[in-house]
């Protein structure tokens, strides 16, 4: 018996001792990340940001965006960004109203963190990562499976290649807004059985995370919301856009509201809440114009 | 609680542990832990379910003495047939009522009468096929003077609860499995080690094979009218390993946990893929079921003696008893029928246990002759499982039209091409290490000895990477349904 309980152990010893070494060099090497030097602006947030902000044209600036990024993800990347006091000044942080909704927790303690949280794992703090194995039951193989594919990747890549620092990407050459999918879009995002789903307390504890931590740190935090078709904005529950000018002011964030910008059809995607690439180059250009008249 | 879900990866190793240090001293300790740990077991299906294994075993053991304590046949007689009545009844209503309700209903509206007969509404309690056929050997055994009754209760429960055994078998008789719950077991390292390689295959067999397979086989009955007739031919022969490594899979799983608590379970798979006639195929799958098919059923129907007549009409029985064995609809029967079909140009020409050895027996590859045996034996029992995988008779028909068609020789196209490449990898794989394997119990069963150390443990850890790698969400055995 003792043998058989020993070599069982040391069977299973092996791979563990493997991915316990890989997770320390990953945590260690996510933590170690350094940005580049001449950084001083970053726009950090989901898929809104990451699409529409071409960081080449503005300069000394990194767009960090990633879809499905939600605010848990960002206070920590933000963290990481502040750690090694670069000189990095300011923080345009994406905002859609969507980002309120309970529909996001989905992505860090529901199923989806499978596919979302995974990319974050090194990155977050213990409990975090706990919380992360915890919440998904279904696609526990695939969050396994992830993280040990992300371990791998962590191990084997320069931590700026790694796809949770994100990167602005557009591929949307030729799109337009389309009806049925704005509305399928309008329906995930703020509808549960035609009730207006709830706000998302982990998000807004994380927004307010955010804000703090950016002003303990003598960095500039301000809010872009991004583009918005004509009828999704029109969609959107009152209460979200209430909810949401009240927070700003409470808190006295800056925010470039982009929601109501006049685009052509041709500059959404087609789900009407993203730009498309040449909704992201007149966007860009409008950021630059509105932000060297300082308004 | 499946096999392969974590929840059951924690539940076998903490049983493991009081089994072996905490009760190893006491028999009674030991057997009243696995009643116990197997009672657990089922109640995490629906606990609900657990009276009524409770009641069944409670009957099978007090009709099993009672015939035994009786002076007269016809106490004897009274108290078999109310197990056999009993136990048949409870099958039949769970089962079959909705079946039998609704085709009486069909039948009598073709002759113009209008009947709507109330049906149940109730799910199928998991293992009742199982422990049911575990009962009724157990008390045909005792009523035939074949075995004396089991005095003690807890080691007769054990018999029928066992939890690697208890929801899809292997159905196990009570001159196999109750001599050793009645004796002392002691740990062995070799019976332990081969028991965890065993589940090492079984899982390799349902996850990587049987739930990969699933998915094509899921796309291609589900929507037949989307793929070509290569496509859904391709449908089918996923099937067919789709089932294969989902039952022998689970068949291993179950075989190798009983080794780890020193009980060795009856062979319920020996390579049936690999056989040269349906006779042969049918020797080697789900062999637990035909076996007690053949043993309760067949031989006192007369078996092979008697006139061709009869012999036909024996091979018919079995057959079609053993499709709506699996379930209560007109798919499985006519499964079973056509198995009989396939059986009578065999047993016409007498040949039908010609083939008893493992074929091409101490050679590396099978002779032309054999090979072609086996792909014809195979393409049959494809066939055969369109059948039983078909929701429907109008649905198997309508498969089959369609694989027959003129896309049959188009080359396949469906979603996930990429994945369905691997997985047919994946079953070339499968089969090689079963085919080297083909002599033993089980494929890994001893191949692996030859191997240097650092090769087997490598080879180890690549069929766990794959478990890890290409499993996919838990699904269920699909022998859990009957």
């Amino acid at each position: 018996m003792k043998r058989f309980i020993i070599k069982l152990i040391l069977f299973f010893a092996f791979p563990l001792v493997l991915l316990l070494v890989g997770y320390v060099i990953a945590v260690k090497k996510v933590n170690g990340y350094q940005p580049e030097k001449n950084v001083s602006i970053c726009f950090i947030g989901d898929s809104h940001i990451q699409k529409a902000i071409d960081d080449k044209l503005v300069p000394n600036s990194k767009n960090h965006g990633l879809s499905a990024e939600q605010y848990l993800h960002s206070y920590y990347k933000i963290k990481l960004l502040l750690r090694n006091k670069q000189q990095l000044k300011k923080i345009y942080l994406g905002f859609s109203y969507h980002n309120l909704s309970s529909y996001s927790d989905e992505f860090t303690i529901g199923e989806k963190t499978a596919f979302v949280g995974s990319k974050y794992f090194f990155l977050l703090p213990k409990k975090e990562q706990f919380n992360m194995l915890k919440s998904v039951e279904e696609n526990r193989n695939t969050l396994l499976k992830n993280l040990v594919k992300e371990l791998i990747n962590t191990n084997l890549h320069k931590t700026e290649k790694l796809e949770f620092i994100g990167l602005y990407q557009n591929k949307f050459k030729n799109s337009t807004a389309d009806l049925k999918s704005i509305n399928k879009r309008i329906c995930q995002h703020f509808y549960n059985n035609n009730k207006i789903i709830s706000f998302s307390k982990k998000n807004i504890y994380y927004l307010k995370k955010i804000i703090e931590i950016c002003k303990k740190n003598n960095v500039e935090i301000e809010m872009i919301n991004s583009p918005l078709h004509p009828i999704y904005k029109s969609k959107i529950p009152k209460e979200y856009i209430d909810f949401y000018t009240d927070f700003c002011k409470e808190n006295k964030l800056k925010v470039l509201d982009f929601s109501d910008m006049k685009l052509s059809e041709d500059c959404y995607i087609f789900d009407g809440d993203h730009v498309s690439l040449k909704g992201s180059k007149v966007l860009t250009n409008h950021f630059i114009e509105v932000t060297r008249s300082g308004n | 609680m499946l096999f392969n879900s974590l929840s059951f990866a924690i539940f076998v190793p903490i049983v493991f542990i009081l089994y072996w240090f905490v009760v190893s001293k006491n028999l009674k300790a030991q057997n009243t832990l696995l009643l116990l740990s197997s009672y657990y077991f089922y109640s995490c299906w629906d606990w609900r379910f657990l009276f009524l294994l409770i009641f069944s075993t409670l009957l099978d053991y007090y009709t099993g003495l009672k015939m035994s304590n009786s002076n007269s046949t016809k106490s004897r007689k009274f108290w078999f047939w109310t197990s056999i009545i009993i136990n048949l009844g409870f099958l039949g209503v769970f089962k079959y009522y909705n079946f039998f309700a609704s085709s009486f209903a069909e039948a009598l509206l073709g002759l113009g009468f209008e009947v709507h007969p109330a049906l149940i509404n109730v799910i199928l309690p998991v293992g009742i096929s199982f422990y049911t056929f575990h009962g009724l050997s157990y008390v045909v055994d005792i009523y035939k003077n074949r075995i004396e009754p089991e005095k003690s209760f807890i080691t007769y429960a054990v018999f029928v609860s066992y939890f690697p055994l208890l929801v899809a078998g292997p159905i196990e008789r009570a001159t196999h499995l109750l001599p050793q719950i009645k004796r002392k077991r002691n740990f062995d390292y070799y019976q332990a080690t081969d028991g965890l390689r065993q589940i090492l295959w079984g899982l390799f067999k349902k996850i990587v094979i049987a739930d990969n397979c699933a998915q094509y086989a899921n796309m291609m009955f589900e929507n037949p009218d989307n793929f070509s007739g290569s496509g859904l031919f391709l449908g089918a022969i996923f099937f067919a390993f789709q089932i294969y490594g989902d039952f022998s899979g689970y068949s291993d799983i179950a075989l190798g946990t009983s080794k780890l608590f020193g009980i060795e379970l009856l062979q319920n798979f020996s390579f049936p893929y690999f056989s040269r006639d349906i006779a042969e195929f049918w020797r080697r799958w789900h062999i637990s079921l035909s076996s007690w098919f053949k043993d309760y059923l067949y031989i006192p129907l007369g078996g092979s003696k008697g006139n061709t007549w009869m012999k036909v009409r024996n091979t018919f029985i079995i057959f079609i008893v053993s499709g709506f064995w699996h379930g209560a609809n007109w798919t499985f029967i006519i499964w079973g029928l056509l198995n009989a079909i396939y059986f009578l140009p065999l047993l016409f020409s007498n040949k039908n246990r010609h083939n008893l050895e493992i074929v091409a027996k101490g050679n590396v590859l099978p002779s032309s002759k054999e090979a072609f045996s086996i792909l014809l034996t195979f393409a049959l029992t494809v066939f055969a499982w369109i059948f039983f995988r078909a929701e429907s008779l109008t649905d198997a028909f309508d498969y089959i039209s369609k694989i027959f068609s003129s896309s049959l020789f188009e080359i396949p196209k469906f979603p996930k091409m990429g994945r369905a490449k691997t997985t047919i990898l994946f079953i070339l794989l499968m089969l090689i290490i079963e085919w080297l394997g083909r002599e033993n119990n089980y494929a890994l069963e001893k191949i692996t000895f030859k191997w240097k150390k650092p090769i087997r443990y490598t080879f180890y850890y690549a069929i766990i990477f794959c478990i890890f790698w290409y499993g996919q969400k838990e699904q269920q055995f699909i022998y859990f349904q009957f």
